[in-house]
């Protein structure tokens, strides 16, 4: 799909749409309710390895972005607030 | 010999060396040893015996590795199960495998899972953590065990996935595992005081037999994580610990090959890497063997029914067509044969028959399944393949239509059940998706039931991810009018194949 606007996202805005994304991955829609940038992905939500591949595909699809693997550690991805900073360095890089 | 001896043995010779490396925490093999026999008096306490099952679910830790030893220390079974189930899932093998016992931790997830089950299952959980260099083990008896004095020798139950019923448990006996496990061993050569990089999760048979079994037996050094695997974090492990050995699935090795500068870490400790689960793509190898000059990677096949080993592309002089998996282990004779069951000669594609002292002991109360799977001592894999002439074994594909994701086999007929029992779903089939990274995904087609429960793709897949583990839940759920047929009732599953990998 991919963004196309002006106006930069702000933090919670990347939030809100990245939840969707991990919504079929997370068995439990109440945790969902509760994200927020503190949110550990791994610990809170019980994101696996393969549920985090598809999240990161889902993410890539989404912002029409492109996360290359060394970019990505557990240190990164365990923090849904680390991962909004790698989507909005991503979105905004050049300007 | 048992598991526990293979560990016991390295305790004895090399009683300061680490056994296990995870977060701060560090543990000889003599502490392993007397944790281990620790958690085994009270595993016995709680009714624990020959031919009791017990099921472990705990990410990989270091409490993994010791229930793992200690379960055989104390002469029950040992049910590896992932800590990423659904409860739904655990309560199935629970009643499928009649286990008696669940070990587990503290994680959420299972906690969530097992506070769930507890409410109608009467099985004694034990709980165990590591804490503070102490190994702390809460026991709730809520029933009795039962032993199954027919399966008294059986060591190891590993659950894998069948084409149709429920999922298979695979038994195998101490002498299989640990005949198989020296055979292995002495291909793969190892020098003295590995590092083992853990990267797959401990419940998978290729782990199992190529890791944990091997490794103990060595006096090893396990180092596990238990976060979600990343190159970058395995690349900076083994610059950090020396990591000598891992071993990958598939998708791990594209992530390895795809990584952009493996330059900037120092992986000159890292001797060989084993790749199986399913075939490494021939491009990723290619790129692996150019950019990791240094690094030996290995293919190898196997599986839980052939306990598990077959053939490995051992280190060699001469090395092995890239696409092979290598030549069968000594102790295992492979056969091709036609539909028929006629033996083929070399270069003929036909499906691989194996046979060897590692062959299970046959499913877990399946005993037609067995007999159907074992034919005079050969075992039917299921896999189609060829030997060529100098007796290299490639894999071609597959007579059955297991999913393989992610190095993780997927059974469809467990998810059509599941989408089947959704409210607004009368018919469902499900095909692999071919994908880049994880090889295939599965994909559902769906026929509505003619009523006003309206669904919607991710209703259903949240539906899904209630029951079935994340590498079940499918990718995509495509609505149909009908699902095309073969005649009157078999779906054409190469029908929707081909309509799965069109889609966007």
């Amino acid at each position: 799909m991919g963004t196309n606007r002006t106006e930069k996202m702000g933090r919670a805005e990347i939030v809100e749409q990245i939840c969707p994304i991990l919504e079929p991955w997370v068995s439990d829609a109440d945790l969902i309710d509760r994200i927020s940038e503190q949110t550990n992905l791994v610990t809170d939500l019980g994101l696996d390895s393969i549920g985090i591949l598809q999240v990161i595909l889902g993410i890539e699809k989404e912002f029409g972005i492109s996360i290359k693997n060394d970019e990505l550690d557990s240190e990164t991805f365990s923090m849904l607030g680390n991962l909004v900073s790698v989507i909005r360095d991503k979105l905004y890089e050049n300007n | 010999m048992k598991i526990i001896d293979l560990l016991a043995n390295s305790a004895a010779v090399e009683p300061r060396r680490a056994a296990m490396k995870s977060g701060g925490i560090e543990v000889s093999y003599e502490r392993m040893l007397s944790d281990v026999c620790s958690l085994a008096g009270k595993l016995k306490s709680a009714g624990c015996s020959r031919g009791v099952n017990v099921g472990i679910v705990l990410d990989n830790s270091v409490e993994y590795l010791i229930s793992f030893f200690a379960i055989s220390a104390a002469g029950g079974t040992i049910l590896p199960l992932s800590a990423h189930m659904t409860a739904y899932e655990v309560a199935g093998f629970v009643d499928g495998a009649d286990i008696s016992i669940l070990i587990t931790g503290e994680m959420p997830v299972a906690r969530q899972s097992l506070d769930k089950l507890a409410g109608f299952k009467k099985v004694t959980i034990v709980r165990v953590r590591y804490d503070n260099k102490n190994l702390e083990v809460d026991t709730s008896i809520l029933g009795n065990c039962a032993a199954d004095e027919q399966n008294a020798d059986v060591a190891l139950m590993v659950p894998t996935s069948g084409t149709t019923g429920p999922p298979k448990i695979v038994m195998l006996t101490d002498r299989q595992l640990i005949s198989n496990m020296i055979v292995y061993r002495s291909l793969m050569g190892f020098e003295a005081h590995n590092v083992v990089y853990c990267a797959l999760s401990f419940h998978h048979i290729y782990c199992i037999c190529a890791q944990i079994l091997t490794h103990a037996s060595l006096a090893d050094t396990f180092l596990i994580s238990d976060k979600p695997f990343f190159i970058r974090d395995f690349l900076k492990a083994v610059e950090a610990n020396n990591v000598t050995v891992a071993a990958f699935v598939p998708y791990m090795a594209v992530l390895m090959a795809a990584f952009p500068k493996p330059q900037m870490f120092n992986l000159r400790s890292l001797r060989h890497i084993t790749l199986s689960g399913a075939k490494t793509p021939k491009s990723t190898y290619r790129l692996l063997t150019e950019k990791y000059k240094g690094i030996q990677f290995i293919n190898t096949y196997g599986m839980s029914e052939a306990g598990s080993r077959i053939s490995i592309a051992a280190p060699s002089p001469n090395g092995f067509p890239i696409e092979s998996v290598g030549r069968p282990m000594p102790s295992v004779s492979v056969k091709i044969v036609d539909d028929s069951g006629i033996t083929l000669p070399p270069n003929c594609r036909g499906e691989i028959m194996v046979r060897s002292s590692g062959v299970m002991k046959g499913y877990y109360k399946q005993h037609d399944l067995t007999a159907k799977t074992i034919i005079n001592g050969w075992l039917k894999t299921g896999d189609l393949g060829r030997l060529d002439d100098d007796g290299n074994l490639f894999i071609l594909g597959r007579t059955k239509d297991i999913i393989i994701s992610g190095g993780e086999n997927i059974c469809p007929f467990e998810i059509e059940e599941c989408l089947i029992e959704h409210p607004a779903i009368r018919e469902a089939a499900v095909v692999a998706q071919r994908d880049k990274l994880l090889q295939e995904v599965p994909c559902a087609f769906v026929v509505k039931k003619d009523t006003s429960v309206q669904a919607s793709p991710v209703d259903i897949l949240k539906f899904c991810k209630t029951r079935l583990s994340t590498h079940k839940v499918p990718r995509a759920i495509k609505f149909l009018e009908k699902l095309p047929k073969l005649g009157t009732s078999k779906v054409d599953r190469n029908a929707l194949k081909q309509m799965a990998n069109k889609l966007p």
